[in-house]
């Protein structure tokens, strides 16, 4: 791997050509040697390089001295030249001390290069797709190859991210294969807005496209993002820009944090096809206990007629909900080819993963075709790169969350001792008196309307959402290097995606949710993001200083188009069109048509002096039309950062190699979160004109993050050991914040800037490379990180009555399963429930039939940010064996479970069952009766705040065992196999909260921390296959 | 050499900066990217004044709000079923709901929520607009917020109702009595106003294209308000009864005079682009969530009312049954042989009708006012008429039934539950006006039939209930009001939405404090005197 990953981020590298001046010539004579005439009278040269180990090195570059002519070594480390007796080969290659070799008169000269121990000149891709040594950077960065970011495949990508990147905090949405993912770094800074993460495809930020999400309790379905259709084979890397100043810019969409993957391409002078095959299995785990000790029934008296478990002892079986789910099946297969010349490559991919989830009936197939040229013209002075992706996605009954239409409601609270056989093979019988219509097999007893619940059967067949969504991206990027010294790039991008949802809701479904003959919903959308940038590269040396700068203007358009029609269907039964809707729908349907613009202006400068001294400033300018109407159309904000490389400037003690200190100071502004926040809208039904609509207190601004950062790199011991911190503070103001006013207020929702969030962390990267031989290695790597979220102030405006100035210091951002609340002094992720009314000496205080009395106020009762989180990663290599795997734990925090308050008031839990056979639940030193105590507390109206739990979590996350067979046992003929048992997400060693706490309701803000009746963590473990020709 | 690669590196630079230029000068089309092509917006909004007529149909659609669930919230898990017209046969929230005195937070929020958010804020754009230059549009704005937020401080007591619209997240709470005083200020205004447009232009119908209650006839209008207006002076007649007085005279001698036939009821009916579907129907027929209550049972089942069969679909059994308030559900069903009602799906909702002002005229005469000459008797008989022909019945000898008296309650499920004959929790008062009874008798009587009458407006019904303690409702079954409420007094109210609490915080402390009890179901308002001995 530690050959591998130098290898990978050069080739990109050569292809572009130079970007940085000060970088060792390999890339820049490289692309020179291809333009040579050789010489006739030469001779040829052949051998091959290999690092200390005798692993071959690929990439290596080998030039005459004193010429231009040059080659590059092959996968083999194999290199072949034409040199002239007396010449010298100059080696080069980033990571190793650059060697001379004379040329005698041996035609084969076979090379070992020493690994650069000083000086490791990392190449990372930093904005905007530039790519700089890591040792000139002024910020920190995280750099995950594609492999080891994929070692356990899953359909999307960035799930296998988890425990990964220090300072990530990442909550996959319950929604099974294709959901969306919450990836946060280094804490939540906006109030209101969205505090993801921005992914960034080779320079060109992506949309993320990210649907409607589920927030109040009774739930709905997770649309998925843009990034979980990308195919995860043709990731070459994966770069994470955690703090502003690296990500300044992009601006608004940077400020959270940039991940940025750069993809394959063809590579000059190599043809290989990749096969990949995995096959996972999923199983639900971690599943919350019920009872099955007590019956249907209520007040310990057996009652057929009723949903609730609360019954006398039973001894018939009870439906355990585990045989609810299946065996999760996912096939993820992919081939790529990649073959060039030194004036063209070119990379084709194909990716197919199909996913059969653990619910009854939810299918995912999704389909990748990559096709990318890259040609280089005008004798090597033009660099086209010309690329085409198309992603069709057809999603079957993506899991839902919460109560409506989920069958995980009754699959839990069904009766207990009563058999569910009958309701699972007849869930719809067909009704002689209606035409034989299929109608719901389900006892009116069982049908809870406040809850709405069905035969899980019944949902999980007859209520079907069909998603079928294409996606084509095609890009195109130019690059002219003026002089060796000066290039200019210009790219565009167009990503277009299709998307049509059908939801059909047979007859007989619930009457609270679906009409008596059934109901109908249609969602067609369509989204297109359209990027263009020009960019002016500068890389220069003088004598002692080095230049690099760039000047780019970059104009980004997003526009997207949706309807939204559907209700219940009005003539005919189960007929599923637009025209059997009832009257009502077309009042109620929703259209949007949303246009957003931003276009910028920047410049960025890295001048740096004798090699240890490095400082960084950018600045851009963003003229943004969700500010139209405002003042402030445009906005400029700047980043300033230096770093010392204190191992170049002096002597230091032995065990040191490589020490960097580094600072940086950014800002970045933003524009609105939304559209149309500067211009009255008047939402109407039908002729009604529904007056509760958004006010503004004034005009709104840009938003502002500033960010202090510094950080440690370093590496010991011969570069053995690795040890980079960051320790960063971001304070964010003039938030949007979007608040819910009270009733009692004019209007319903109040948007305004103000507010200060703060958040302070650490992050910590630690890694070994241990080679105890040639044979056997081990690659440990630990990342720890660590946030402290505070709301320093949110909002002073002048009461326009009094004019006196009016301080409010909570707000409430959304109301849905939790008050998500913000309080100046607290933090964000705080969480407000009713809890206990409690006397003065803690007594939980009840009333005279004994039921503990609700507290009238909500209480803070947790918060769902983690106080630190640790991922520890091992990689083990015994000849053509390979071990590797990640511990991931999560330390602190809060979660809530409904889906436990619901379980335990129908006397379905085991904690109801133990509460029975214990008299009762001990309150104030007294029994309570079991239902009655829970029939209080429990349920989705219940005390929910009693049901917190801590989210502390230590799990064996990734788990991979692989056999190589090298390519001699098959006469070379190919190039290897390597066969590799995975697993993912295996067990805990510890979970105190009954659920996945990593899991989320969904991936809004206020809705972290949360179960009601999510989909169930699964356990994922299969074989990988893969092949190389 | 050098110098040509100078000239071109500036060349680009002066391109990039010019590209800088463009850019800038590309942001005029900003405007219209922010400006939402699908929405209605100010300019748009201003044609065929829209921008005043389109809140009208919020405000007329919210008073018993249209949409399914809302009205399940707004009232019938309340109002509905305390007024004892009805119950509900769903152990909803496990069993522990508003049916048995355990005050479920966000449901105690909607009826709140319509009031501000639907009624207030419509009247407010309304008023703002209207105020100067359509005075005809902004009375009848005013007349149909008092409709609505009467019925909401009914349910409350203090509401913050004068500040409306001046704080943005912060709105100060009145007392009930100011929200009271107001509500008569800003009809006598309205009256005023609409009675000059009229009289100015009798035969313009400039609200019609809005108006799905009197289809823009602004004479019905004058009526409507007139009823009102003497509904609030009979709600307060008890604690304010020199104000009472005056105000339901005002009413009674106002040349617009009063709805009394049949034909100025007012009801809420599809058309001018609002269609509904009626939501005591989603209630009862769609959801099955809520039936016949006891009280209702055995005063129509006593009295041989013949209004049951109009109301209410008989069980299987051919029987027309109730629940009583509070019984302890274990399974949905249970109840199922109660009765439910014949409301349609598509029926008109009902918000007032001419037997209502009879019956307070008759009260009115009662308490020495003048209602326009006739008797309580005559009053209260017209009112009785009245009903009957509004639900298409025959009346038969009903007026002269001089014994009949509510009928014992039997539980379908529980006979724990049942009230026998002889309990102090079934009323003895009988149909036929006898001029001998004490005035509390009489007063039972009247609102004993205006009860009746008053089907299936539970809200009203259980504000005159509380106000007069009539008609005698049985107890509730269960009490899981943890001591804030007794089960004999009843529940008062409503507590203050959790919404404002969390929000608008220091200023419902404040309201608490108007209120002069704590915020709880057991609180009394302004108009409920603990007190309720008839004094002339």
């Amino acid at each position: 791997m530690k050959k591998l990953l130098p290898l990978m981020l050069l080739v990109p590298c050569i292809a572009f050509g130079a970007n940085s001046a000060q970088k060792a010539s390999a890339a820049t004579i490289t692309k020179k040697g291809t333009s040579l005439n050789v010489k006739m009278q030469a001779s040829t040269i052949t051998g091959v390089v290999k690092d200390e180990t005798g692993a071959p090195l690929a990439g290596v570059s080998i030039v005459v001295k004193g010429t231009t002519n040059g080659t590059q070594t092959d996968v083999n480390g194999k290199y072949r030249l034409s040199a002239n007796p007396g010449d010298v080969l100059v080696i080069s290659y980033i990571g190793y001390v650059s060697k001379q070799m004379p040329v005698g008169n041996s035609t084969t000269i076979d090379i070992v290069l020493a690994p650069d121990t000083k000086n490791l000149n990392e190449v990372v891709v930093t904005a905007l797709g530039i790519k700089r040594e890591s040792r000139t950077l002024t910020y920190g960065t995280q750099t995950i190859n594609g492999d080891e970011a994929n070692k356990v495949k899953d359909p999307s990508f960035v799930n296998a991210l988890a425990g990964k990147i220090a300072g990530a905090s990442i909550s996959e949405s319950s929604s099974g294969a294709g959901g969306s993912t919450r990836v946060v770094l280094r804490g939540n800074k906006s109030i209101s807005g969205d505090n993801s993460v921005l992914y960034v495809i080779d320079g060109i930020p992506m949309p993320k496209n990210q649907s409607g999400q589920p927030g109040s309790i009774f739930g709905g379905m997770d649309g998925g993002d843009a990034i979980s259709a990308i195919n995860s084979d043709d990731i070459e890397s994966i770069t994470v820009l955690p703090g502003a100043a690296s990500t300044a810019l992009y601006g608004s969409d940077g400020a959270n944090g940039v991940i940025l993957i750069t993809t394959k391409k063809g590579k000059a002078g190599v043809t290989s096809i990749n096969f990949n095959s995995t096959t996972t299995f999923q199983k639900a785990f971690d599943l919350y206990k019920t009872q099955s000790e007590y019956g249907q029934g209520s007040a310990d008296t057996a009652n057929t007629g009723i949903i609730s478990s609360w019954g006398p002892k039973i001894s018939s079986p009870s439906f355990d909900p585990a045989s609810f789910f299946n065996t999760g099946k996912t096939f993820i297969n992919s081939i790529n080819f990649s073959t060039g010349t030194e004036k063209n490559q070119t990379y084709f991919s194909f990716e197919s993963t199909n996913n059969d989830g653990i619910e009854p009936n939810n299918k995912l197939d999704k389909y990748n075709f990559t096709v990318r040229n890259t040609s280089q013209l005008l004798n090597n002075k033009l660099t086209l790169d010309v690329s085409a992706n198309y992603i069709q996605q057809n999603t079957f009954n993506r899991p839902v969350v919460g109560f409506y239409y989920n069958p995980l409601v009754t699959a839990y609270i069904f009766p207990r001792g009563v058999s569910m056989t009958p309701y699972e093979k007849n869930y719809s019988i067909p009704d002689p008196t209606r035409g034989d219509l299929p109608v719901q097999n389900w006892p009116t007893a069982y049908y809870l309307s406040d809850i709405g619940t069905a035969n899980p059967y019944w949902l999980a067949n007859m209520d079907n959402t069909i998603e079928n969504q294409s996606r084509i991206l095609g890009t195109v990027s130019a690059k002219y290097q003026i002089t060796d010294w000066l290039s200019i790039q210009g790219r565009a991008k167009v990503d277009r995606m299709n998307d049509v949802i059908n939801q059909d809701f047979y007859a007989t479904s619930p009457p609270v949710l679906v009409g008596p003959k059934g109901a109908y919903r249609y969602i067609p959308s369509n989204i297109t993001q359209t990027y263009g940038d020009l960019i002016l590269n500068v890389n220069k040396k003088f004598s002692d200083f080095t230049l690099g700068a760039n000047l780019g203007a970059v104009i980004q358009d997003n526009q997207s188009n949706g309807l939204n029609i559907g209700g219940n269907l009005s003539q005919y039964d189960n007929l599923f069109t637009v025209r059997n809707l009832d009257v009502t729908s077309l009042n109620n349907a929703t259209q949007n048509t949303d246009r957003q613009q931003t276009q910028s202006l920047f410049f960025t400068a890295n001048l740096g002096y004798k090699d240890f001294l490095f400082l960084d400033v950018s600045g851009r300018n963003d003229w943004n039309s969700t500010l139209a109407y405002t003042n402030n159309l445009s906005f400029f904000y700047p980043a300033v950062g230096l770093n010392l490389v204190i191992s170049q400037l002096a002597k230091l003690p032995e065990p040191i190699s490589f020490l960097k200190l580094r600072g940086s100071v950014a800002d970045v502004g933003s524009g609105l979160d939304q559209n149309y926040l500067t211009t009255t809208q008047y939402p109407f039904s039908g002729n009604t004109v529904s007056p509760t609509g958004l006010g503004s207190l004034e005009t709104l601004k840009p938003q502002k993050s500033l960010t202090t950062e510094i950080g440690i790199d370093s590496r010991w011991f011969n570069s053995t050991f690795t040890l980079n911190a960051n320790f960063y503070k971001t304070s964010t103001t003039n938030q949007l914040i979007t608040v819910n006013a009270p009733s009692s207020a004019l209007y319903s929702t109040e948007v305004f800037n103000a507010g200060k969030v703060t958040n302070k962390g650490v992050e910590v990267t630690l890694g070994y490379n241990a080679k105890f031989s040639n044979d056997f290695s081990w690659n440990p790597s630990a990342t720890f990180s660590a946030n402290r979220n505070k709301v320093v102030s949110l909002l002073t405006y002048n009461d326009p009555t009094t004019g006196k100035p009016v301080t409010i210091d909570s707000v409430l951002i959304k109301n849905s399963a939790y008050d998500s609340r913000v309080q100046v002094g607290g933090s964000f992720g705080d969480m407000y429930l009713p809890v206990f009314q409690r006397d003065a000496s803690g007594k939980v205080v009840v009333d005279n039939n004994g039921n503990p009395v609700r507290n009238p106020v909500e209480q803070k009762v947790g918060n769902y940010n983690a106080n630190f989180n640790v991922g520890f990663q091992n990689s083990f290599k015994y000849k053509n064996f390979s071990l590797s795997f990640l511990i991931d734990g999560r330390f602190g925090g809060q979660v809530i479970s409904g889906t436990q308050a619901v379980l335990d008031q129908y006397g379905v839990s085991e904690t109801s069952a133990q509460a029975r056979d214990n008299g009762g639940v001990e309150l104030n030193g007294q029994k309570v009766n079991a239902q009655q105590y829970y029939t209080a507390i429990g349920g989705r109206a219940g005390i929910l705040g009693e049901y917190v739990y801590s989210a502390t979590n230590i799990r064996l996350r990734e788990f991979t065992f692989g056999y190589t067979i090298p390519g001699s046992a098959f006469h070379n003929s190919i190039k290897g196999i390597t066969i590799t048992a995975v697993g993912r997400n295996l067990f805990f060693f510890t979970n105190k909260a009954p659920f996945d706490p990593d899991l989320a309701y969904s991936t809004d803000n206020g809705s972290q921390g949360f179960d009601m009746f999510n989909l169930p963590t699964v356990r994922s473990y299969g074989l990988s296959l893969s092949a190389s020709f | 050499m050098k110098r040509n690669l100078k000239s071109t590196t500036v060349g680009l630079l002066i391109g990039l900066g010019m590209i800088g230029m463009g850019l800038s000068s590309c942001t005029k089309d900003f405007k219209k990217y922010n400006t939402n092509p699908r929405a209605l917006t100010d300019s748009t909004f201003a044609y065929d004044g829209e921008d005043v007529g389109g809140y009208f149909p919020a405000m007329e659609k919210s008073v018993f709000h249209t949409d399914d669930y809302q009205y399940q919230l707004q009232q019938n898990l309340n109002g509905d079923i305390y007024s004892g017209y009805m119950m509900s046969g769903d152990p909803f929230a496990g069993g522990i709901n508003n049916t048995n005195y355990a005050l479920v937070p966000g449901w105690n929020q909607t009826c709140f929520d319509l009031g501000f958010q639907q009624e207030m804020a419509s009247w407010y754009q309304i008023h703002l607009r209207a105020a100067k230059t359509r005075p005809d549009l902004d009375a009848v704005a005013t007349i149909l917020k008092v409709e609505a937020m009467h019925r909401v401080c009914d349910v409350y007591g203090p509401l913050p109702y004068t500040k409306y619209g001046q704080g943005v997240f912060a709105t100060v709470y009145d007392s009930q009595q100011t929200v009271y005083e107001t509500f008569f200020k800003e009809l006598d205004a309205a009256i005023t106003a609409l009675s000059t447009y009229v009289a100015a232009n009798p035969t313009a119908t400039p609200f019609a294209p809005y108006d799905n209650v009197f289809a823009g006839n602004y004479k019905e209008w004058l009526k409507f308000a007139n009823s009102l207006r003497l509904r609030l002076a009979i709600r307060i007649s008890m604690v304010e009864p020199a104000l009472a007085k005056t105000e339901a005279e005002k009413s009674a001698s106002d040349p617009n005079g009063m709805m009394i036939t049949n034909a100025d009821n007012a009801f809420l009916q599809a058309g001018n682009g609002l269609t509904f579907t009626n939501p005591v129907w989603i209630c009862d027929i769609s959801y099955t969530d809520i039936q016949m209550g006891a009280p209702m049972e055995c005063f129509m089942k006593g009295y041989n009312d013949p209004r049951v069969k109009a109301e209410f679909l008989p069980n299987s059994a051919g029987a027309y049954r109730g629940i009583r308030q509070g019984v302890a559900i274990a399974a949905n069903g249970d109840y199922g042989q109660a009765a439910f009602f014949t409301i349609g799906q598509y029926d008109k909702i009902k918000w007032m009708t001419a037997a209502e002002t009879l019956f307070n005229q008759a009260e009115g005469v009662l308490r020495g006012w003048n209602m326009g000459g006739g008797t309580a008797q005559s009053y209260y008989e017209q009112g009785i008429t009245l009903s009957m022909q509004q639900q298409g019945v025959a009346i038969g000898n009903y007026l002269d039934d001089a014994t009949s008296v509510e009928a014992p309650y039997v539980d379908l499920v529980k006979s724990a539950y049942n009230v026998p004959a002889g309990s102090p929790n079934l009323s003895t008062i009988t149909i036929k006006w006898n001029d001998g009874d004490s005035n509390d008798r009489k007063l039972e009587r009247i609102i004993t039939q205006k009860w009746l009458a008053g089907w299936p407006d539970g809200e009203e019904a259980w504000a005159e209930y509380r106000r007069t303690g009539y008609p005698i409702l049985m107890p509730v079954a269960t009490n899981n009001s943890g001591g804030t409420i007794d089960s004999q007094t009843q529940i008062r109210r409503l507590p203050f939405p959790q919404d404002e609490v969390n929000n608008n915080g220091p200023a419902v402390q404040k309201a608490i404090q108007l209120l002069g009890g704590p915020d709880n179901g057991g609180t009394r308002l302004w108009w409920d005197l603990p007190n309720k001995t008839f004094v002339k």
